[in-house]
């Protein structure tokens, strides 16, 4: 009787319920639209350990672009994770390093212009300045010491458009808006180091 | 508990979602921390008004579900609450709806086509004016560049410095390079960092004394492209801090030329020479740059992010009109229960004593009416408590009074009869049912009429209240002042052989007070009558005592010369007559002697009777007594038919010879009884007996039990009422006193006397027995004798007053 009566009531709750359950999760984790293929990954031994080369691919939509051309900058996070499984307790993540590029377009000078860290360089166009975007060559992320010789390790390898480094009215629109969101999986490949460095 | 823990969660909450709210508008300022973590913020905040408005939805639900279930004093709390919650969330609502609207409509109204034109033009100014000076820079480089070419190479330095102060420009460098190092440079990604293989400073002329040494020195892309045509570009940090980065960070023009070849000497072939100039842009036109630069770059931050802006803005505010309306509710539902809570108690009161319970309800310390209210309910269950106990109280004591009266009723030895207008019976007691010898229960409310046992009975009490209303009329007393009627009536009773003689008296029954006397209306009908048989008994029997005392004394008197004149006779005669008429002489003369010798007996039996000396108590052992009388009887020998039972006895107070004389009327009737009968049997016994209420000191009052028991053929019913009546006998030969004697002996003594047929089973008469019972002992008589004679004397007393009612 009174199941009856509250049904429509609690289907209701039901629905209430689970908006507010995707809400959240659409709040917290805004990257699953896989718009940012990671063609190639690899990890070369440098001097004091290793370094990552990867090649990613993606092509910025209109929203981005105009954005890019109003001189809003934009940041491309790139993380690298490594990984070792155990079977007694969580994984090991010996390496954690997160590299972050800021394209940016000055129109005074009619430039644009790609800095990470302390570098910075600058581009007559926007492709030549993607392009040093997509390709990430010799960044030391492994030291020698960090790893176990002949250990294997999981790595992994992604990256993303960074909204939580813009303008807050960019976070805010894009939560709920897909061309704000880019990024890639996480693209994972096995990595084992070598007893010595070549 | 259990409200403890939702109190506790509810105010976690609202501090928590204060506090995001609060930072949420905090975030408005633009610092790096909110900046970061603004998402989160913003997520954090949208959680909290979800669960809010979950938590509002299940409040309301659960006081919906109340109502429907018709709980107490819920439908009183909804309404409470709706009203509160209205109050809080109409306003909030208009002024969400009002400052939705402003915010949508300001924001857009921010991004004009001017203002952008505006910025676009300054910067296409700004770039005009950094192109033209660049330009101009350029033919600086270039006519510098053409006079360095034929300058001598071993005085480089100073025609550098010359055509620095010239040309007006800050820092002049001379490069060269190796030109066979071209094929081998590696342009690839990356290089545009590292310095050029074999570039070397040859000369430098800088206005900055301090830089020794040229930091920047031109990219291998920058020398590649001056091949043909001076590079130029604009370096530096236009947005951002220009001092961040030291003299690079600011604003600068620079130029590579190559050094056109010598046309004079061969000697410099193998490399190729460039100069690069450097000069900062002018401090104002950099600064408006920046300026252009950075406004252009924030509005064009703000057009793009102006969708967020309002999402941002609208969704504080939806949010905190959530946190209001969660709040406003929040209170509406504890206000409504604040305010509601005494008017449960109240309201739980009420039922509470509509149910009989005064206990006190509990209370509100607060000072306004509603505590008021509790505590005045309060004064009145109290009151209403009290009065109640009150009528309790009186009910119980009018339940008591009134049974006392009823009690009284039923035990009254008369019996009364209470009929009403009708002369239906209403009321009859247990005396009425005693006397008529028949229960009346079933009869109530019948007519007079049709109560068979009462049909003479009923004739004439309504005869007698008839003759009493014609009298009252007749004689002009007032209608409630009738007074009562008095008759004796002899009633037959089924079971009886002579009918019972009632004393009835009639009165009405009057609803009458003192004050309307003249107005009392009857009622009903009062009637009370009591079985005065055994009155009239005595009174036969004092009249035949009275009878035989003066026939005794009339017929004694002529006896003694009727004897002695037979006597005398005999004396006389007996010697002058034959033998033969001396012999019918003397048998006459004797036969007269002793006829008038038995008479004389039986004159003194009825004097005896009649005119029994007063007892003269004394101390006596009944058994001593019984034993001396049983000797006469001749128990030893064993042919009597007498058997004797003795237990021990108090001594007890009485008068020896009358006692004796009891004993042996009793035994000599038994005797008698048994005569005809087979196997005769006689049984004496004494006991002691217990009665009444135990006193103080626990010892229950003693009295002594004679019984005498036969199995002769017992009494006959129609004797058995009237056996202590002078002249009534069962024998043949009786003068009928024997028992009459023992009757006022034993009245004489205090004591009672019984008498009744044994019988086993029904109707079947086993044979008679007389008990008899003295109550007075010697010890009482010593110790308590003030006490016990008196009753004894009263007890004696009441039969005398009977005896004088009838006599009066």
């Amino acid at each position: 009787m009174t199941i009856k009566r509250f049904f429509p009531l609690r289907l209701a709750a039901v629905i209430w319920t689970a908006l507010a359950l995707w809400l959240s999760f659409a709040a917290a984790g805004p990257a699953y639209a896989e718009t940012i293929s990671v063609q190639r990954a690899s990890l070369q031994a440098d001097n004091n350990g290793w370094s990552l080369d990867a090649h990613f691919d993606f092509d910025l939509n209109s929203s981005l672009e105009e954005a890019v051309n109003r001189s809003v900058p934009l940041y491309f996070t790139i993380d690298f994770m490594l990984s070792r499984p155990r079977w007694y307790w969580f994984d090991e993540e010996p390496v954690n390093a997160s590299q972050s590029i800021r394209l940016s377009y000055q129109p005074l000078t009619n430039e644009y212009r790609v800095s990470t860290g302390g570098l910075q360089l600058r581009f007559a166009s926007l492709n030549e300045a993607l392009a040093v975007i997509k390709h990430v060559t010799s960044w030391h992320v492994i030291d020698r010491s960090q790893v176990h010789g002949g250990e294997t390790y999981n790595a992994s390898v992604r990256m993303q458009l960074d909204i939580a480094l813009m303008p807050k009215p960019f976070q805010i629109d894009a939560v709920n808006n897909r061309d704000w969101n880019l990024s890639s999986d996480w693209k994972r490949f096995t990595f084992t180091a070598a007893e010595r460095a070549k | 508990m259990k409200s403890f823990v939702v109190r506790l969660l509810v105010s976690t909450v609202a501090v928590t979602a204060v506090l995001l709210l609060v930072m949420l508008a905090l975030a408005s300022a633009n610092t790096e921390f909110f900046d970061r973590y603004y998402g989160w913020l913003y997520a954090a905040n949208v959680a909290v008004a979800l669960i809010f408005m979950l938590i509002v939805i299940s409040l309301t639900l659960i006081i919906v579900s109340r109502v429907r279930q018709g709980r107490f004093g819920t439908r009183l709390l909804a309404k409470l609450a709706l009203i509160f919650a209205l109050v809080g969330v109409v306003p909030g609502a208009i002024i969400y709806i009002v400052s939705y609207q402003f915010v949508s409509r300001s924001i857009e109204s921010w991004f004009d086509v001017n203002v952008e034109t505006a910025l676009t033009s300054g910067l296409t100014l700004g770039r005009g004016m950094l192109q033209t000076s660049l330009a101009d820079f350029k033919n600086r480089g270039r006519q510098m560049s053409d006079q360095l070419a034929s300058a001598d190479p071993s005085s480089l330095t100073l025609s550098l410095l010359r055509l620095r102060d010239q040309y007006g420009v800050q820092d002049a460098v001379v490069f060269e390079r190796p030109r066979d190092q071209y094929n081998r440079e590696d342009l690839s990604a990356g290089g545009a960092s590292q310095r050029v293989a074999g570039l070397r400073t040859i000369a430098q002329a800088s206005g900055n004394y301090y830089a020794l040494l040229p930091t920047n020195e031109p990219t291998s892309a920058m020398l590649k492209e001056s091949q043909d045509r001076p590079f130029g570009a604009i370096e530096g940090e236009i947005d951002g801090d220009p001092t961040s980065n030291g003299p690079k960070g600011a604003l600068r023009l620079r130029v590579v030329t190559k050094i056109p070849d010598p046309t004079t000497t061969t000697e410099f072939q193998h490399v190729d020479r460039y100069l690069q100039i450097e000069q900062p842009v002018s401090q104002e036109l950099a600064r408006n740059a920046d300026a252009v630069q950075r406004a252009y770059r924030e509005y064009q931050e703000k057009r793009l992010g102006r969708t967020g802006l309002r999402k941002m803005y609208i969704g504080t505010l939806t949010l905190a009109l959530f946190l209001a309306t969660f709040i406003a509710m929040m209170l509406a539902l504890a206000l409504g229960n604040q305010l509601a809570r005494p008017l449960f108690l109240l309201a739980q009161g009420t039922k509470e004593v509509a149910e009989g319970d005064y206990t006190p309800k509990r209370e509100i310390n607060s000072r306004d009416e509603l505590g008021f209210l509790t505590q005045s309910f309060n004064a009145m269950t109290r009151q209403l408590s009290e009065a109640r106990a009150a009528v309790e109280n009186n009910r119980i004591a009018l339940e008591h009074s009134k049974a006392y009266l009823e009690s009284i009723l039923a035990n009254l030895t008369a019996g009364v009869f209470v009929f009403d207008r009708q002369f239906r019976l209403t009321t009859a007691n247990r005396g009425a049912e005693r006397i008529f010898r028949q229960p009346f229960g079933g009869l109530l409310s019948q007519p007079l009429d049709q109560i068979d046992v009462l049909a003479e009975f009923g004739t004439m009490v309504k005869k007698a209240f008839a003759e009493r209303d014609a009298a009252a009329v007749g004689s002009g007393h007032p209608t409630g002042d009738r007074g009562h009627w008095q008759q004796q009536v002899a009633v037959s009773v089924p079971g009886e052989n002579d009918p019972l003689t009632l004393l009835v008296r009639g009165t009405q029954l009057l609803t009458a007070t003192e004050s309307d006397a003249e107005d009392a209306e009857t009622t009903g009908y009062v009637v009370v009558f009591d079985d005065i048989s055994d009155v009239i008994s005595a009174q036969r029997s004092v009249a035949w005592g009275e009878v035989a005392r003066r026939l005794a004394h009339e017929i004694k008197n002529p006896l003694t010369p009727i004897q002695l004149s037979a006597e005398r006779l005999q004396m006389k005669l007996a010697d002058k007559l034959g033998p033969q008429d001396a012999e019918v002489l003397k048998r006459a003369s004797t036969t007269i002697v002793n006829q008038v010798q038995a008479m004389k007996h039986m004159v003194d039996d009825f004097r005896e009777y009649a005119r029994t000396p007063p007892a003269v108590l004394a101390s006596l052992q009944l058994n001593d007594l019984v034993a001396e009388v049983l000797t006469l009887y001749g128990i030893e020998e064993g042919k009597s038919p007498i058997k004797v039972d003795l237990a021990k006895l108090p001594v007890i107070r009485g008068d020896a010879t009358q006692i004796r004389q009891v004993i042996h009327n009793l035994l000599q009737n038994a005797q008698d009884a048994v005569a005809d009968v087979p196997d005769p049997r006689v049984l004496l016994e004494t006991r002691t007996v217990e009665y009444g209420e135990p006193d103080a000191s626990g010892h229950a009052r003693v009295a002594v039990r004679l019984t005498v028991s036969d199995n002769g053929a017992g009494f006959p019913t129609r004797i058995l009422s009237r056996a202590f009546e002078p002249y009534v006998t069962t024998k043949a030969k009786g003068t009928g006193l024997g028992l009459a004697t023992v009757k006022k002996i034993i009245d004489e003594h205090g004591a009672r006397i019984d008498i009744r047929n044994r019988s086993k089973t029904g109707d079947v008469v086993e044979g008679a027995q007389i008990s008899i019972l003295f109550l007075q002992l010697a010890d009482d008589s010593t110790a308590g004798g003030a006490t016990h004679s008196p009753a004894a004397a009263a007890k004696h007393g009441t039969t005398k007053a009977t005896v004088q009612t009838r006599a009066a």
